[in-house]
């Protein structure tokens, strides 16, 4: 009820003018441990000089057993939690072929915070054929547990994105982008490490459980490359990416996707896939074991640090009503999307799959 | 990069009325920016690692 109060207070303050937008979905994940629920909503305003885009998304997170042992949405999440995430960025445009961005984001749960103001530029060059891009995003993050425990991780990542796109052709667009990340996190539990984590380490003649400790900084560089291409009604799109780290993570990632208007451009149909790989950390053991003078310096059990295969395939569909009293395009969507991922390193070969769904409500005015 | 630069200013001329294909919604990808959002946040704690992802497919057409 309140995000569709939300949402009619957003429709009813919005001025119409081409450009504006508003969006309200909800997107749900499920892998049979854990559940989550994200209704959202996103306003746009859209003029000549400037625009204004805001959105607030919920994460409802609730989990069947507290066995599992890793962590399902955020390095800092419990079972059954609420996650709140806003953010609002403000372009405006000296000039027609210029555009200056500042944004912020912000997301609180019972034990994450985290605040992200960005920055960015893109500038339009040989004749508007080309777009060059760059942004800065800086992010500052605690977690924390809720048990009388006094540890509190801080974190802080600053990161750096370069874009450019490119048409080749009046059918073909490529765009390449490369991005650069370092995290500073201190040395009580180090990069990424989630203080609800327990790692079990054999030393002497004794099991212990740990707390997990990863390295304190964490350098990480990736690059992506991307066609898209025009094809009668059909839009094609591939994208190549990799990325590396001073963890020794390496990783690649392969993605496609369909689009398909049929029906006047009234329905439009789309399927899509992806396949990931990355290897291990190398601080990453399959069992951690102590030596005769010290227990492991840096141990974990996350499994995203164990090395994995990923991939996903799913489809979706869109039906738009155009020209519908004050809306130039009213949208309905649905999709689903398979998602699994494998860890053929870690012990009994686990798997985990996930199926994703959403719909939405899309509003151009 | 220069020699790729040079070419490209020598050689891509696409007046803006050739653009109108760019600008279809099948071009637009992702097709639902909220979506994928959403995909990245899961992939993201999944995997943990950097994507490089700010190239997206402009056609110049603004």
């Amino acid at each position: 009820m309140r995000l569709r109060l939300t949402t009619l207070a957003l429709l009813a303050a919005t001025p119409a003018a081409a450009g504006d937008e508003v969006q309200t979905r909800v997107d749900v994940y499920t892998d049979g441990a854990v559940e989550v629920w994200a209704p959202s909503v996103r306003a746009t305003v859209d003029r000549a000089r400037f625009r204004v885009d805001g959105g607030w998304t919920v994460d409802v997170v609730s989990g069947a057993t507290a066995g599992v042992g890793v962590d399902i949405v955020s390095t800092a999440t419990t079972f059954d939690d609420l996650r709140n995430q806003a953010d609002l960025t403000v372009t405006t445009r000296p000039r027609s072929d210029r555009a200056v961005r500042v944004g912020y984001t912000g997301s609180v749960e019972s034990d994450y915070a985290s605040h992200a103001p960005s920055v960015g530029v893109t500038a339009d060059a040989l004749d508007r054929t080309a777009t060059l891009s760059a942004g800065y995003r800086a992010s500052f993050e605690s977690a924390w547990t809720n048990a009388g425990d006094p540890l509190v991780q801080r974190a802080s990542a600053h990161r750096l994105d370069l874009g450019w796109s490119q048409i080749l052709d009046p059918s073909t667009v490529v765009a390449f982008a490369a991005a650069g990340e370092g995290e500073w996190c201190g040395e009580a539990l180090g990069c990424d490490a989630s203080p609800w984590r327990w790692v079990p380490v054999r030393w002497s003649d004794a099991s212990l459980s740990l707390r997990e400790r990863h390295p304190g900084d964490r350098a990480s560089a990736a690059l992506s490359a991307k066609l898209s291409r025009r094809l009668g009604p059909i839009g094609l799109h591939a994208e190549l990416g990799g990325s590396g780290d001073t963890w020794g993570v390496w990783g690649h990632d392969e993605r496609g996707a369909v689009h398909v208007p049929l029906v006047g451009e009234r329905l439009l149909l789309s399927a899509d896939g992806r396949f990931h790989s990355q290897t291990a950390a190398t601080f990453w053991r399959r069992a951690y074991s102590g030596g005769e003078a010290a227990l492991p310096g840096w141990r974990t059990a996350d499994l995203e640090l164990a090395g994995l295969v990923g991939g996903a395939a799913g489809g979706r569909a869109e039906w738009s009503f155009f020209d519908v009293g004050p809306l130039l395009r009213l949208g309905v969507s649905g999709r689903a999307t398979r998602q699994w991922y494998a860890y053929p390193d870690v012990p009994l070969r686990p798997r985990r799959n996930a199926w994703v769904f959403g719909g939405g409500l899309d509003a151009e005015f | 990069m220069t020699l790729l630069w040079w070419w490209l200013a020598a050689c891509v001329h696409v007046p803006p009325w050739q653009r109108s294909a760019l600008m279809a919604r099948c071009m637009q990808d992702p097709l639902d920016p909220g979506a994928a959002g959403f995909d990245g946040h899961v992939s993201s704690t999944r995997e943990g690692t950097l994507t490089a992802a700010g190239g997206g497919a402009a056609c110049g057409c603004d």
